[in-house]
């Protein structure tokens, strides 16, 4: 059994930090130009300095995206920029252009993993990506188990795979939905999630439905880590640059304990917590999909609901005097229970006994978003712990 | 510019095929999204009795392993004009098995550049099908860099979206309805999208057919145009052509026609300008 690395998205100098902190072994990010995540704020090339010399020094990593489909336009400012990336000794680059993994080969001592934009779903593709030197393949969301194993026996190159996060209902670079209704490319940046809309759907000329939807819902593979382990996958992938601290926080957490824990002891038993955490915090529903079913018509998310919570109630900043500083992210009063979790410790239940605010005043409740308050919990937590609601 | 027809039936190719250099088929359970599917052995009595044609193959699919001794067993025996590809599965095996046939990369959108095609082209790869995801003037200089066979669609419905997923039969098994997905569209902002669904996949297709005869004069230096007969009605298929070849403006013959395409500039853009 391998132990895989964890690998976590970051969409900015600051969620690199979180995702860091609470056990991803990589994160991947885009800097300035060349990533997939237009709307993402990113990382200037100074924050990436930044954020790979202190991942080194924790001995870990930072991967960096360069996976637009390019045109020639772009393709021209390449090299510049690969290079400035390999001077900054990031430990890799994510490509789904041939050119970008030839010139980042040619030029630089970048590593060049392979986007799942490529959609790499066999191992004869495997083994071209191979020969033109790619250190990586992030395997198409659409693999069966089966399908990793055959790749993995078959070629001789790492592979990573997605364990959690948001899906495509295309194949990865053959949807351009969004450009076409958006006027925003999605190969470049721009996917504004046109699947996950609701269409009317016409036979010829007679409409039978009002609501045909074919979004998907969002990927989960809390139950086959184990066999991702025994497979010896080398990383596993969380998706979404876009996400919050409290998402990146959550899941990364919950991953983290999890492979730990298989790779300690064949009998690891995930707790029912973990699960629910992992079902709640995107406000999606989850599924496998392809890697442990066939029934596709389960991977679909048809009632298009997305049931919105207020688990995140905010993040410890501090302490003093016995309290802890807390910015509020939603409401929370004295005599709540709560439940706190930081990057070094399991989830634990605490009472809030008394809450002041910032002058040192008596409060009972913290209503505002973003509002700094001092707890008394009876207990002192980490800077950056997590405070939720309890489940 | 030669023309080339993606026919929609034997038929279509009977009748167009004066007007053509040759034709474009799909191989059962290897091609998605083309209409005129067949056999290998559909092909060969078809190349005998088109003998002055040529014809290219569009294996178009991505490949999952199950798919592979399938293709290599095609690939070995397959004699034709071309093979345009999608899953770079099959230059690995053109190379590995010492095929010698004429590829053209034909990755629909990603397509959009010279650079990726001049590695290809160090394996093999003889020619590129030019994405519509750019502006014209992108094309023209794409096909002045290829060191190699160009193409481009330029006429007919363009596919937009492609999946490994059945999303009308997964649809209308949840809601209990019948399962007839023939002639099926999206309605979307006033417009309708062909939606096509598979035995291995479902395509959805540009509201419009793509009508590059304004343009083709300026695209001159592209070796074929490939024509979709796609859902075409058969006389207007015949003007098509002639236009095509007089170099002359369809518009205004047909309600759904476009060039806009040709004419959209997509930009990369990320928030702010964070340099």
């Amino acid at each position: 059994m391998k132990k895989p690395e964890l690998l976590a998205p970051a969409g900015d100098y600051e969620r690199a930090k979180w995702a860091f902190r609470y056990g991803a072994d990589a994160v991947y990010l885009a800097g300035p130009s060349f990533g997939l995540r237009a709307n993402a704020p990113n990382l200037t090339m100074s924050e990436i300095k930044k954020i790979v010399a202190e991942a080194h020094a924790m001995d870990k990593k930072v991967y960096i995206t360069v996976n637009i489909v390019l045109h020639n336009e772009e393709a021209g400012k390449l090299h510049d920029y690969l290079k400035e990336l390999d001077i900054l000794q990031v430990d890799a680059i994510i490509v789904s252009d041939l050119y970008a993994l030839q010139l980042a080969k040619k030029h630089t001592n970048l590593k060049v993993f392979v986007s799942t934009q490529a959609s790499v779903m066999n191992y004869t593709a495997a083994l071209f990506w191979q020969k033109l030197g790619a250190d990586r393949i992030i395997l198409a969301r659409e693999l069966a188990k089966d399908d990793i194993a055959l790749i993995k026996e078959k070629t001789n190159i790492e592979l990573e795979t997605f364990i959690h996060g948001a899906m495509c209902t295309a194949i990865s670079g053959r949807c351009v939905l969004s450009n076409y209704l958006t006027n925003r490319d999605a190969n470049r940046g721009g996917c504004s999630q046109v699947c996950r809309w609701q269409f009317g759907l016409y036979q010829g000329d007679e409409k039978i439905s009002d609501n045909f939807a074919f979004a998907v819902k969002d990927l989960i593979m809390v139950d086959y880590i184990k066999e991702l382990m025994t497979l010896e996958i080398d990383s596993v992938k969380i998706e979404g640059r876009m996400r919050s601290i409290y998402y990146l926080a959550v899941v990364i957490a919950i991953y983290r304990r999890i492979i730990d824990g298989y790779y300690e002891d064949d009998n690891y038993q995930i707790t029912k917590e973990d699960y629910l955490r992992l079902q709640r915090v995107a406000n999606r529903l989850t599924q496998a999909q392809f890697f442990a079913s066939k029934d596709q018509v389960a991977y679909h998310y048809y009632d298009m609901m997305e049931n919105s919570n207020q688990d995140f109630l905010g993040v410890v900043l501090g302490k003093k005097d016995g309290l802890i500083y807390v910015e509020q992210r939603n409401r929370f009063r004295v005599k709540d229970q709560v439940s706190i979790f930081g990057p070094d410790r399991k989830e634990q239940v605490y009472t809030i006994q008394k809450m002041y605010d910032e002058d040192g005043n008596a409060i009972t409740v913290a209503p505002h978003p973003q509002q700094k308050v001092y707890l008394d919990i009876n207990a002192i937590v980490p800077v950056h712990s997590i405070l939720q609601k309890l489940i | 510019m030669k023309l080339l027809l993606q026919p929609t039936s034997y038929e279509q190719m009977v009748a167009n095929q004066a007007a053509v250099t040759g034709f474009i088929a799909g191989i059962d359970d290897l091609s998605v999204n083309v209409s005129f599917m067949c056999s290998d052995e559909e092909l060969k009595k078809l190349m005998t009795q088109f003998a002055d044609k040529e014809f290219f193959i569009c294996l178009n699919k991505n490949y999952q392993n199950h798919d592979l001794p399938v293709l290599e067993k095609l690939l070995s025996k397959l004699k034709v004009t071309g093979i345009l590809f999608y899953d770079l599965a099959i230059v690995h095996l053109n190379n590995q098995l010492n095929l010698q046939h004429n590829l053209i990369w034909h990755a629909e959108h990603f397509t959009t550049s010279f650079y990726p095609f001049a590695v290809l082209n160090d394996y093999q790869v003889k020619g590129m099908v030019l994405s519509l995801d750019m502006h014209y003037q992108e094309m023209i200089k794409i096909s002045e860099e290829v060191n190699g066979i160009t193409m481009l669609p330029v006429f007919g419905y363009y596919p937009i979206f492609n999946s490994i997923r059945h999303l009308a039969s997964n649809y209308f098994t949840y809601f209990k309805q019948p399962k007839d997905i023939s002639n099926l569209s999206l309605a979307v902002n006033d417009v309708r999208l062909p939606i096509i669904e598979e035995k291995n996949n479902t395509t959805i297709l540009t509201s419009f057919l793509v009508d590059g005869s304004a343009i083709i004069k300026k695209l001159n230096k592209i070796d074929y145009g490939i024509v979709n007969g796609y859902q075409v009605d058969s006389k207007f298929l015949s003007v098509v052509f002639e236009k095509l070849k007089k170099q002359e403006s369809l518009k205004g013959m047909a309600d759904n026609l476009s060039d806009e395409i040709f004419y959209q500039q997509t930009t990369y853009r990320i928030k702010g300008d964070r340099k």
